[in-house]
């Protein structure tokens, strides 16, 4: 006999779908603000994957993914749950942000969040937000996924992360990795995790043993349908692996493991000419961007660190100083 | 110990000067600098090094205020020591009148002690960099730092001076800071509580690096309220007098309330924000503290002070989204006394 799910108001019987929204938050005129939520429930028993898309707000290849993986997903056919949320960041979203305008907190840096009297931000928006979907994820789920995107400054390649590490848990987080057929592969040290994305979901996710991985592609803030049908591939190849729906996980010839990513950052400002595109082998030393000023004098060149592929680059024409302009993942043995 | 000179960005003072000058901590994209204005009034007699500092919330003024009242007032021949002035410390947050810099809306007081390019995590990472050469600087520096503060738009804060549970000798000193500003709630903040509401702040990374010091905060509302920066002038004369870098006797106005724990009002609900309760004022256990009602005036929720004690801060802005920060209550300080 199988369950009933339901999150917020989205309620599915087995063989059912259900839609509906989970509440987080009212803003000053009483409006509510509510994520919402699709509830798969397969025939029988299996994994329950909780796929969200859009903890960053301007993300939107996850979201347009999520539409063709859901239209894929029978429900009669399916075994076990898939819960979709194709943007868990409402606020951000409306705003065409990263982040919700309301506290311009990454909603990627501050798992578990805070229930209410715990807050610790002046605006306990997005804390609040995330601990009620982060308490949904223990809930429910035995698998999660993190789609992402280059948000509108920058493109990515198509590229599955996990969290590295000795034991069962990585294991099953990087078996996930491969299945999804992604390009890269981008295996992150809890060292490095630690130094460019604290109390990601990730590492909460790790710390709840519920295997998870993050799958980026695309960005610009753009729907490119080669690109959602890529992300759409890589959340049904992960279902297959599962074995939540029939068939193999289709996987690229190449797959290149990606073992350290160096982030690309200028100490100047001004306008940006990227030299490089996602997946690009570059060499130590390359230049990937240059940065001049308005009137079109050099300021500085950015080159990459070592040997390897083009992860993430930034495309916006132009930089602040400090800011993330791509980086360069080194690639397990020589890459080829 | 004797410095040769001090020198932080393009303001360097030998003994017996004041400089005014800047410190770049970024570049915009149109490639001006985001500098942080510095002042160093050096005094002619060798003393202590205190770091005053206003406006790492980009919208709060009376700290601002205080510090141009003293620096109006400083004499190098008559000062012991050095006070290093940084009025503005968040340039882009001031700029943009709000509490934190809008390129990644980082609050700069949960990002000590930040970080250096190579290591910076944000993809914006401006606030990361801002707070890495702040701390920098202070460490290099400080022998004791102020950090003022106030409720931003949004609120009013009771004059209240804040210090940090710490090693035996840092906390001696930062409590004794905190007593001789002459604000009315003093409050140990203590560490557990400083982990759930203040982590990557000031208070905890000079503690680290065993710096005493003061949180200061007063006043709010957006506002350089003249009575206000009266209170925090005499706050920040005080610790220069405490610190006998200048002469006189510290003035304490009125009987210190000692309190060691805050409780945080946030509204589940969002709506109009109707305050029941003043900055500084004494509460029991279940008074009421605000009504949040719809846009009609019908009652959504009731925050009630779950404990007794004083109000530290209060939201005074007509509204409130749910979650919202909405005031302090805090509880008396078992460990003094009353």
């Amino acid at each position: 006999m199988r369950d009933v799910i339901e999150v917020g108001t989205a309620r599915a019987e087995p063989g059912q779908r259900g839609d509906g929204v989970l509440r987080v938050a009212e803003l000053n005129d009483g409006t509510p603000v509510d994520i919402p939520v699709a509830v798969v429930n397969g025939t029988q028993d299996g994994s329950v994957l909780w796929v969200q898309n859009g903890v960053h707000g301007m993300e939107y290849v996850g979201a347009g993914a999520l539409h063709r993986v859901l239209r894929l997903t029978s429900p009669r056919l399916l075994r076990g749950v898939l819960i979709a949320v194709p943007m868990v960041n409402i606020l951000a979203y409306r705003a065409g942000a990263r982040s919700a305008p309301i506290d311009g907190l990454d909603m990627n840096r501050i798992y578990p969040g805070r229930p209410l009297h715990q807050v610790m931000h002046v605006f306990g928006h997005s804390e609040v937000v995330i601990n009620k979907v982060f308490n949904e994820i223990r809930r429910l789920a035995t698998h999660v996924i993190d789609l992402h995107a280059g948000g509108w400054y920058t493109t990515m390649s198509p590229y599955a992360q996990y969290l590295d590490g000795d034991g069962p848990y990585q294991e099953a987080s990087a078996a996930l990795a491969r299945a999804s057929g992604m390009t890269l592969v981008w295996r992150s040290s809890a060292a490095f995790m630690d130094e460019k994305a604290p109390s990601s979901l990730k590492i909460w996710a790790a710390r709840a043993s519920i295997p998870g991985v993050t799958l980026e592609v695309g960005g610009q803030g753009r729907l490119v349908p080669v690109e959602v049908r890529r992300m759409a591939q890589a959340v049904v190849n992960i279902m297959r692996h599962l074995q939540m729906v029939d068939g193999e996980p289709e996987i690229p010839v190449r797959q290149y493991v990606v073992r350290q990513g160096h982030w690309l950052r200028p100490k100047t400002g001004g306008l940006l000419f990227a030299r490089v595109k996602p997946l690009q082998r570059v060499r130590a030393g390359q230049i990937t961007h240059v940065i001049t000023d308005l009137l079109g004098r050099p300021r500085e060149r950015l080159r990459a660190p070592v040997d390897g592929l083009v992860v993430g680059v930034r495309t916006l024409g132009t930089v602040n100083s400090g800011e993330y302009c791509g980086n360069i993942g080194e690639v397990e043995g020589d890459g080829r | 110990m004797a410095r040769d000179a001090i020198a932080i960005g393009s303001a360097k003072a030998g003994r017996g000067e004041v400089a005014y000058g800047a410190f770049k901590v970024g570049e915009l994209n149109d490639s001006s600098p985001v500098e942080v204005p510095v002042c160093i009034v050096r005094g002619a007699r060798p003393g202590p090094v205190v770091w005053i500092q206003n406006a790492i919330h980009g919208d709060e003024y009376v700290g601002l205020g205080g510090i141009q009242w003293l620096l109006r007032d400083l004499r190098p021949e008559r000062l012991t020591g050095t006070v290093i002035a940084v009025p503005v410390a968040n340039p882009l947050a001031f700029r943009a009148r709000w509490r934190s810099a809008p390129q990644d809306g980082m609050d700069a007081n949960r990002s000590y002690p930040g970080k250096p390019l190579e290591k910076a995590m944000h993809l914006t990472a401006h606030t990361e960099l801002l707070v890495h050469e702040l701390f920098r600087y202070m460490t290099e520096y400080a022998d004791a730092v102020v950090d003022c503060h106030d409720g931003s738009t949004a609120c009013a804060m009771s004059p209240y001076a804040a210090y940090y549970e710490g090693p035996a000798e840092f906390q001696k000193k930062s409590r004794a800071l905190a007593i001789a500003s002459g604000m009315t709630v003093i409050w140990r903040t203590i560490g557990g509580f400083v982990d759930e509401k203040f982590p990557g702040s000031l208070k905890v990374y000079l503690a680290k690096k065993e710096i005493p010091g003061v949180t200061l905060e007063m006043g709010g509302r957006g506002q350089l309220d003249r009575g206000d920066v009266s209170r925090m002038h005499l706050a920040l004369v005080n610790t220069l007098r405490h610190l006998g870098m200048i002469e006189g006797e510290v003035e304490i106005l009125e009987p210190q309330v000692f309190i060691n724990k805050g409780n945080w009002m946030r509204p589940a609900t969002g709506g109009v924000f109707w305050p029941e309760v003043q900055p500084a004022q004494r509460v029991k256990e279940g008074d009421l503290f605000a009504v949040v009602t719809d846009v009609f005036g019908r009652e959504k929720e009731r925050l009630i002070c779950p404990a007794g004690g004083v109000i530290v801060g209060v939201r005074v802005s007509g509204t409130a989204h749910s979650g919202e920060y909405c005031g302090n209550v805090g509880e008396l300080d078992p460990d003094e006394t009353h």
